[in-house]
């Protein structure tokens, strides 16, 4: 069976939105920046919950934001 | 460094002492207290109590430190002190792998009694078990929060 990786696109809509920090998207999500620098870096994947939140926050859906991709082998 | 890892290596270096202090403490008394079974019920509520008050003190004492570093060197934002749902999922393993010690520990202790081994000595390799599985505990969370940490 393939193995699927989450990725992200945290960093480039920071970016788009004002460069908004770490801390600014933390404060926002009602995580810490640790949690968000996690996500950032594919270190942990959030809950639905939290996956959805961020993307209302830089409105957008949520495949606009996390994507499955296929791992090399 | 993020304030979380720092935590829970004071927490580390605590548990570490409370060990070393307890040891050296049980080392060094008259082996003929050894027979005395009251010595060693107050001696472990003692050491016990003593570093539940050590570790809420260092810890207070850390966060209030902190804190003031913080405010003095004025950096943006806040301490990232927030228990949410990556934390959550930390605390949650790591506990898991600290009872995996204690209780590898505690089914140590029979197979002492086995070697004939006084339950004096028996009674303190799970207590020294508890302190070894906290620490291991702690060293779980240290290295979830440096490799991350997956749902599942």
């Amino acid at each position: 069976m393939a193995k699927y990786e989450i990725q992200n696109q945290i960093r480039r809509l920071r970016f788009d939105h004002h460069e908004m920090t770490q801390q600014e998207l933390a404060n926002l999500t009602g995580v810490s920046r640790q949690t968000i620098v996690a996500i950032e870096n594919g270190k942990y994947s959030p809950t639905l919950e939290l996956a959805f939140a961020i993307a209302r926050i830089f409105n957008v859906t949520l495949d606009q934001v996390f994507t499955s991709v296929e791992k090399e082998k | 460094m993020a304030y979380k890892e720092k935590q829970s290596l004071i927490t580390i270096l605590i548990y570490i002492l409370g060990i070393g202090s307890y040891l050296g403490y049980i080392l060094t008394r008259d082996p003929v207290q050894y027979n005395d079974s009251k010595f060693w019920a107050s001696t472990m509520l003692i050491f016990i109590g003593i570093l539940i008050v050590m570790t809420i003190v260092i810890l207070v004492a850390f966060h209030i430190a902190y804190e003031v570093i913080y405010t003095v060197k004025n950096e943006k934002g806040q301490i990232d002190d927030v228990v949410d749902e990556m934390e959550k999922l930390i605390s949650l393993k790591s506990v898991r792998n600290g009872g995996i010690v204690s209780s590898v520990a505690i089914l140590f202790a029979p197979v002492l009694v086995l070697f004939d081994v006084s339950l004096i000595w028996v009674l303190n390799v799970v207590y020294i078990g508890f302190f070894v599985a906290a620490i291991f505990e702690e060293c779980s969370k240290l290295y979830f929060y440096r490799r991350g940490i997956r749902n599942g």
